[in-house]
């Protein structure tokens, strides 16, 4: 597969073939929504479903498995709003069934990072503004 | 027909069955490897601290009603006490699963005629009643699915199947029982949903029936069910 | 990550009784991952104190809410529109984001819930291990990745001292010798000749509040001269 956009599949795949567990765990996940509360930031972002940890695993890696790693920029964008900025890694998931759902998260991040998405900690969006008007 | 079902299609689907969760057990320690026994080298004083919280666990015991604060304190730092509703009803729910098939007339005649095993089975009347509370609690989790905002979120078709396979042997045998429809038409169908839903346990979202034993049982990590040995392979 | 371990029960109590109505606030970083003082550690405690504090007749309320993270003024602003609701907070977080805390909000008491421990490592689920004091002057790379400051016990920065008792440390025959440690280290990895390499006393230095700024943040704080090539420097 052809480097799209900056995206390579290639090295996604040969990621995502790294951790063979996750693949059981989405497969196995009954989407049952009981982590929902376990997680403090749907607490307190009014429960709002995208903050739900099997939510941020499923719609990242999930993704990233369904389409076998073919997937695109934009997407990336995506998972990285859901995997930097929704989660924090407190590891402190709840699963009934006894899936890692941080460890996803992480893995989702880390394949981010691969191809160059990441949440940069010192932006600040009226920062960003001064940056390119002096630029 | 119906020895057709009973007789080499229930093999067919038992073998399947057993192959598949044998797939999935190997599977599961192919991704699994063992895990050494923490150190020894803790502190002295561990014993003695714990035996100091567990005298009196935060609360004073004065009367029965402090012992029911304190057991209730316990419960609600498990998922029991924290999801009270939903934890309650898929216990009564994955217990009846498990349970229903067994204590049931018919089926408890049909492994005595093959394998010449005994079991208890509760009246008619209590196993209908019993089923009916079962097929409640599917549409709670059905109706859940699609109204609850978190659940829908995260559902795909593959969850529908499997919700569907393990109602359908549950409706079709409680329509069986009370003769709706043409009984004979009814009845295969139950056996036809029944085998399937054997076969589908390790090939759909039902596999998280050995995984979740499994899993939460010899996986260590903070949500245990006791020591656990081993760990997930991070580099295969 | 940093280490914590929640304060006595009895303690914690006696911080707040004379309060009314109290909000224990949560972090969900490091003090989270070592199951000290996240979400639900707060739920937990705020259980425990409720009962305690009933049991007691005593009208004292504690409510909880977990932030991000405390060691972070922006993330802590989203309790400034629950905080004065309360007459006194009380923080899970370490010993950074409990101060933190209460200069957000410097007319309401704050009290911490957490005993902050050290910066370490997770050994095993709820075993931590310290491996860092946060000295200021990393000296690793010349000690073979052995901690002279936290691995022995006079801390000693060059070479072992005279109590060294073959191979385990004057203070308790189970403590290993760092400085043995560090040699047998260098010998494995052939760079026994950096064992020789003097370093310099610490002179205190960690004695005092350390405030530091990161690289590439420099210029940020600098005084304005270099203009140009400050901002150059932040496109990134």
């Amino acid at each position: 597969m052809a480097v799209v956009n900056g995206v390579d599949p290639d090295e996604i795949r040969k990621l995502l073939d790294q951790k063979k567990h996750m693949e059981v765990f989405l497969s196995v996940c009954v989407s049952c929504g009981m982590c929902a509360d376990s997680c403090f930031l749907y607490v307190n972002h009014n429960k709002d479903p995208s903050y739900m940890p099997s939510y941020k695993a499923v719609h990242s890696l999930g993704k990233m498995y369904r389409k076998k790693g073919k997937v695109t920029r934009e997407e990336l964008e995506e998972m990285k709003e859901l995997v930097y900025k929704k989660c924090v890694l407190c590891t402190r998931c709840y699963c009934p069934v006894g899936i890692s759902i941080p460890g996803m998260i992480a893995w989702a991040r880390n394949i981010c990072r691969s191809q160059g998405v990441f949440r940069e900690y010192d932006e600040r969006d009226s920062e960003n503004i001064e940056m390119k008007q002096h630029v | 027909m119906y020895d057709f079902l009973i007789g080499p299609m229930l093999a067919l689907s038992l073998v399947v069955f057993i192959a598949g969760i044998a797939y999935r057990v190997y599977q599961f320690f192919s991704i699994t490897e063992a895990r050494p026994k923490p150190e020894a080298n803790l502190p002295k004083d561990l014993a003695r601290t714990v035996a100091a919280r567990e005298k009196d666990e935060y609360l004073r015991i004065d009367s029965a009603a402090d012992i029911l604060l304190k057991w209730k304190l316990r419960l609600k730092r498990t998922i029991l006490g924290r999801a009270p509703v939903m934890s309650s009803v898929t216990i009564v729910f994955h217990t009846m699963l498990f349970l229903l098939p067994v204590v049931t007339v018919g089926h408890s005649i049909l492994l005595d005629n093959y394998f010449g095993i005994s079991l208890p089975t509760l009246s008619e009347t209590t196993v209908d009643t019993l089923t009916l509370v079962f097929i409640i609690v599917i549409f709670f989790f059905l109706f859940r699915r699609i109204f609850v905002a978190k659940v829908r979120s995260v559902s795909t078709w593959r969850d529908y199947l499997a919700l569907f396979v393990t109602g359908a042997p549950f409706v079709t045998g409680y329509m069986a029982f009370h003769h709706w429809f043409d009984y004979k038409t009814v009845l295969y169908i139950h056996i036809i949903c029944g085998e399937l839903m054997l076969i589908a346990i390790p090939f759909t979202k039902l596999v998280h029936m050995p995984f979740f034993i499994l899993s939460r049982f010899l996986i260590r990590y903070e949500l245990g069910f006791g020591k656990g040995s081993r760990k997930w392979v991070e580099n295969t | 990550m940093v280490k914590g371990k929640r304060k006595p029960f009895q303690e914690i109590k006696d911080l707040l009784k004379n309060h009314r109505k109290v909000l224990n606030v949560g972090c969900g970083g490091c003090v989270s991952v070592c199951y000290a003082g996240g979400q639900k550690e707060v739920q937990t405690l705020n259980d425990q104190l409720n009962a305690s504090f009933k049991q007691d007749d005593a009208p004292v309320r504690v409510e909880g809410y977990t932030v991000e993270r405390q060691c972070n003024m922006d993330l802590i602003a989203e309790l400034d529109r629950i905080a004065h609701n309360y007459d006194a907070l009380m923080s899970m977080a370490c010993g950074a984001g409990c101060q933190y805390l209460a200069e957000r909000f410097p007319d309401i008491p704050v009290y911490p819930a957490i005993n902050t421990m050290f910066i370490g490592v997770d050994k095993e689920i709820g075993i931590f291990e310290e491996r860092c004091r946060a000295c200021g002057n990393c000296v690793l790379g010349v000690t073979g990745g052995i901690c002279p400051v936290t691995r022995c016990a006079k801390g000693l920065f060059n070479g072992p001292c005279g109590g060294t008792n073959l191979t385990s440390c004057e203070v308790n025959k189970d403590i290993p010798c760092a400085w043995l440690d560090i040699y047998e280290r260098l010998k494995e990895i052939g760079q026994l000749d950096k064992i020789l390499q003097f370093k310099e006393p610490m002179e205190w230095r960690n004695t005092t509040r350390g405030v530091f700024i990161q690289e590439g943040f420099e210029e940020r704080f600098e005084p304005k001269e270099k203009k140009m090539m400050g901002i150059i420097s932040r496109v990134h």
